[in-house]
């Protein structure tokens, strides 16, 4: 079965193997290669002395006896080729081959020109920092000075950020490419790009970088075993090796050393790629040629990491080193010595006269400092990691916090616990987002709101379906979109995304504000056509959505509620579209619509405030219990106790607006009686608190409402009173529940919840 | 943009430091440090003061790069300016406080053609007045001026225009207590005087008291000590990073 499988491969085999120029070497040595990199047309940096034919001789011969590209075996003989320097002509695919990029061009035949077409036309932040570099590529280089190179050079880097959009771009990255595409084709280098991201130089690009820097600290471990007497000295000259040595990672030396050393350096360190590529499994078919490939005993101890030849360097250059007593010397000592490795090693002797300093570096890089595996990096990189990542994580997440323009009122608590959630999401929501930026798409942010406020919690499987969501117990979920239409709403720039910085303002527009806020919050939500209205539609969604916030209420309460809030705005309307007398008063401040409007416009934000209200259920849940559903694991900041003067006011002249114009038709019942206004009014003198006593005494102690309402037609009289009584009688709840906050049942206040969340996506990186 | 009898020394670079200058006064090292969006051209202003050279397309800086200069002060003191020029994109910024650690004086650049730039600059500002030496000297420089001066009748008139007016950027410098110029990398405009003008305001006195009393070390940081990546490393200095 696992050879029926690799069928397909065996289809592509022979165009594969017209892009291996060994083909062509073993044929017809003087053929021209088809699938090379820009040196075939703009040249190759050489060196004086060019043993190219010379090599390539030696390489046939090898290619004859051993094997050649996809099946070919390493013996000690392939490590010493390789030692000398690779010809021109062959390094790129010996490369690909050694880093094992070779075979995933292979198995992945097509897939580099698909995601170009794919991603033709997309810009993203990725892209748009690729633009900057492609000019500061290597620009010495001809290539790089001509729109082919600069073409060739962008579709790779373009390429890997669409494959790899969480990493998309860093800079290194630009100087890498360049001066693999001199060698490379496009799929080459893109390939053999991804190697090097992926598994040769893990999480050195990310965009945390801890890759690089978990190799600086296990390197100056080495420094510290190796060259004790050095590594005190930079200690106490307080000497940052990885001020100085990070960029040379970042760039594999490419930057920093004459170009034909940095690629004997690139050529010795690709041949260590299939050690890690082994550790890492792939499918079937490369296991069995990797399998082949090393299963002679190729001899590790050929291989040279960068930790060693760092160490090499600097034992070289130990006896001016201790003489440096800041950083500034430290680099200058280290770029001089790069700048003349050319030159002979030991001038004095005849003998060695040939020998240059690269030599010499190469030599007691493997001589001196073979203890330094591959091994044994990479079992440090897994010890370290964790504490490397933790404090990336932590130091991202203090300046990311920083650089918020707008914190409104949160706290720092409440902005690190919005942190910790919204890239828990993101982490988790990462795999299946189609973004390529650091924004969150609508399904991570079903996940984060879900993290924050109890009732978004749904399941994760069916979210996907759009319309469809059930609940845990397979019930269809009404008014989901509730959430969605908050994602529009918190994605204040439309992007498509939300950024942490639109988390946090669209938070804290949710729980730092008061009743009439979450009102017209709910209003601006469901008003989808942005007429400030609410159509007939609209406020059918208005009560899904209220019936999907509070499904998981243990009383049934906001059953009736909801219905009877649908049943009275369908009344309402019907009436105020009938009704001859309507007409918009001069003095209201809402824009009521005319009565020869179509039939459908249903409610103006004051209307549907006034319906709203006219309900202790929505009106309590209105008032604080929305805001508090939002859990950020610590007691919310104290809201501003009872209601401002102005709202009271507004609120008032509202209610008494509407209750001039159709109040009787509203709420007319029989059962009116005046005397209990009278009483509640009492009540609330005898309550009197520190809020609420200032508004009370204007508006009612004073007998103002009393006057005003008088000045209204005799026969309306009695239904604004009672118009009034609902609206005190919602004020009076609200005075009495923002004294004592209702434990809405949002999750338990764990403040060790969210470090575990932390912990786990630490864990995963 | 008066020089005020300072003046840079003609491009002392390391390479002649051994020559003794005339006063044979010990010049007095100033770390300083650039930051800033990428691209917007702190290396070539680095550049342009050092070497007086302009490379139109500068290799991207990776991690940092670093230089020395000295100026000559009118008392015929000199600094030494040890300038560390930093990379600018973003990811890369979890590493600069290795750099403008123990800074006396840092230079934020943005590009006058791109308003995100000085947002950017913005929060390196409000970074560096945090975390950094408390007396750090901070200069804001805009740069590309010349893309948005009036072209000579000859070149073609290019498509790029100012974002960032002038005086919007020197208010907010005002207010943020910053040293403000507009500079060309590219000409040579004002960079010059974006260093002089720092020179001139590093308490030199200051330093080289320290020195005679103590080593390097004591004065130049009064807060951290380094900042390295070992395990709590990263949590030194920066821990009040929000108030």
């Amino acid at each position: 079965m696992n050879l029926k499988n690799q069928v397909r491969y065996m289809k592509v085999l022979k165009t594969f193997l017209n892009t291996c120029y060994s083909e062509a070497l073993l044929v017809d040595p003087t053929k021209d290669v088809s699938n090379g990199g820009l040196g075939l047309t703009f040249g190759f940096p050489t060196d004086v002395k060019n043993r190219d034919k010379r090599k390539l001789k030696l390489w046939t011969d090898y290619f004859k006896d051993n094997g050649r590209n996809l099946t070919l075996v390493k013996s000690t003989k392939f490590a010493k080729l390789t030692r000398v320097g690779l010809p021109n002509k062959l390094r790129g695919e010996i490369w690909e081959l050694c880093s094992g990029a070779m075979y995933l061009r292979y198995t992945n035949n097509g897939l580099y020109e698909k995601l170009h077409e794919d991603n033709v036309g997309k810009v993203s932040l990725s892209t748009e920092e690729i633009e900057k570099d492609l000019n500061r590529s290597l620009p010495e280089y001809p290539a790089y000075q001509t729109p082919e190179g600069i073409n060739t050079l962008r579709r790779v880097l373009t390429a890997y950020s669409w494959k790899d959009p969480e990493l998309g771009y860093c800079q290194a990255m630009n100087i890498v490419a360049s001066a693999l595409l001199i060698y490379m084709s496009e799929e080459q280098t893109f390939w053999t790009l991804s190697i090097l991201c992926d598994r040769m130089l893990p999480g050195y690009y990310s965009t945390s970088m801890y890759g690089a820097i978990l190799d600086q600290m296990i390197f100056e471990q080495f420094v510290e075993k190796t060259m004790t007497i050095l590594y005190e000295h930079f200690k106490n000259a307080d000497i940052q090796l990885s001020v100085a040595c990070l960029p040379w990672f970042l760039s594999l030396y490419i930057n920093s050393m004459p170009l034909i050393f940095a690629y004997r350096v690139l050529d010795i360190f690709f041949m260590d790629g299939p050690k890690i590529l082994f550790q890492i499994g792939l499918g079937k078919l490369q296991q069995v040629l990797i399998d082949s490939f090393i299963a002679l005993d190729f001899l590790f101890t050929f291989t040279l990491s960068f930790q060693q030849l760092l160490l090499a360097i600097l034992k070289i250059n130990a006896k001016e080193l201790l003489e440096v007593t800041d950083d500034g010397a430290f680099i200058h000592v280290l770029k001089s010595y790069f700048a003349t490795l050319d030159q002979p090693a030991y001038p004095k002797n005849r003998e060695l006269r040939d020998v240059n300093k690269f030599t010499e570096l190469m030599n007691i890089a493997y001589r001196d400092f073979s203890s330094i595996t591959d091994e044994k990096v990479a079992e440090l990189r897994k010890t370290e990691q964790l504490k490397v990542v933790h404090n990336i994580e932590s130091f991202t997440k203090r300046s990311q916090i920083r650089n918020l323009k707008n914190t409104s009122k949160f706290t720092k608590d409440h902005l690190s616990i919005i942190y910790d959630k919204f890239y828990t999401a993101q982490f988790y929501g990462s795999k299946k987002s189609t973004r390529t930026d650091s924004r969150m798409d609508l399904n991570t942010f079903y996940q984060f709101m879900g993290s924050i406020a109890s009732w978004a919690k749904m399941d994760d499987g069916e979210l996907t379906n759009g319309e469809e969501v059930r609940d845990r117990h397979g019930r269809r979920i009404v008014g989901h979109q509730f959430i969605s239409k908050l994602f529009t709403h918190f994605d204040k720039s439309n992007a498509g995304g939300i950024s942490l910085q639109d988390a946090v303002i669209g938070l804290a527009e949710i729980i730092f504000t008061d009743m009439m806020g979450t009102i017209e919050l709910f209003f601006k939500l469901h008003d989808v056509d942005r007429d400030e209205n609410l159509s007939k539609e609209e406020v059918l969604q208005m009560g899904e959505s209220l019936l999907f916030i509070c499904r998981e209420r243990e009383d049934d309460g906001h059953l009736g509620s909801v219905s009877n809030f649908i049943r009275r705005s369908f009344e309402y309307a019907d009436v105020k579209s009938k009704g001859p007398e309507f007409n918009s008063s001069p003095q209201s401040p809402a824009a009521l619509p005319s009565p020869t409007s179509a039939p459908d416009f249903f409610l103006s934000l004051p209307e549907f405030r006034m319906l709203v209200l006219a309900d202790e259920y929505f009106e309590r849940f209105l008032d604080h219990e929305f805001a508090s559903s939002f859990n950020l694991s610590e007691p919310i900041e104290e809201r501003s106790k009872g209601l401002s003067r102005e709202i009271f006011n507004a609120l008032f002249v509202e209610g008494k607006n509407l209750a001039e114009k159709v109040g009787k038709r509203i709420i007319g019942g029989p059962n009116h009686n005046n005397n209990d206004s009278y009483k509640k009014k009492d009540r609330y003198e005898e309550k009197g608190t520190e809020e609420s006593e200032g508004l009370l005494n204007d508006e009612f102690t004073n007998g103002k409402a009393r006057d005003r309402s008088s000045s209204i037609g005799d026969g309306e009289d009695e239904n604004l009173f009672e118009e009034l009584d609902k609206l005190l009688d919602s004020i009076e709840i609200n005075v009495w529940f923002s004294k004592f906050p209702v434990d809405t049942g949002t999750s338990a206040n764990d403040p060790t919840a969210n470090e575990h969340d932390l912990d786990k996506v630490l864990a995963g990186m | 943009m008066s020089n005020s009898g300072r003046t840079i020394t003609e491009s002392v670079t390391r390479t002649s430091e051994s020559t003794p200058s005339p006063t044979s006064a010990k010049p007095v090292q100033v770390k300083l440090v650039l930051l800033g969006e990428a691209a917007v051209g702190k290396s070539s202003l680095v550049l342009r003061f050092v070497n007086n050279e302009f490379s139109e397309n500068k290799e991207p800086t990776i991690g940092a790069a670093f230089l020395t200069q000295k100026c000559r002060l009118e008392d015929n003191k000199v600094i030494k300016f040890e300038i560390w020029d930093t990379a600018g994109q973003e990811r890369f910024h979890s590493l600069a406080p290795m750099y403008y650690r123990n800074a006396q004086a840092a230079v934020v650049v943005y590009d006058v053609t791109k308003a995100a730039s000085l947002d950017k600059a913005k929060s390196w500002v409000k970074e560096l007045q945090r975390q950094a030496n408390p007396n750090i000297v901070i200069a804001l420089a805009g740069n590309k001026i010349d893309l948005v001066e009036p072209q000579d009748d000859s070149e073609v008139l290019s498509n790029i225009f100012r974002e960032v007016p002038t005086e919007e950027a020197r208010a907010y410098a005002l207010e943020a207590g910053l040293l403000f110029f507009e500079t060309s990398a590219k000409k040579g405009e004002g960079v010059v005087n974006v260093f002089t003008e720092i020179a001139k305001k590093i308490p030199v006195e200051h330093i080289m008291s320290a020195n005679r009393s103590g080593s390097r070390q004591n004065i130049l940081n009064q807060s951290s000590s380094r900042i390295d990546f070992q395990p709590g490393g990263l949590n030194g200095p920066i821990d009040n990073c929000i108030d």
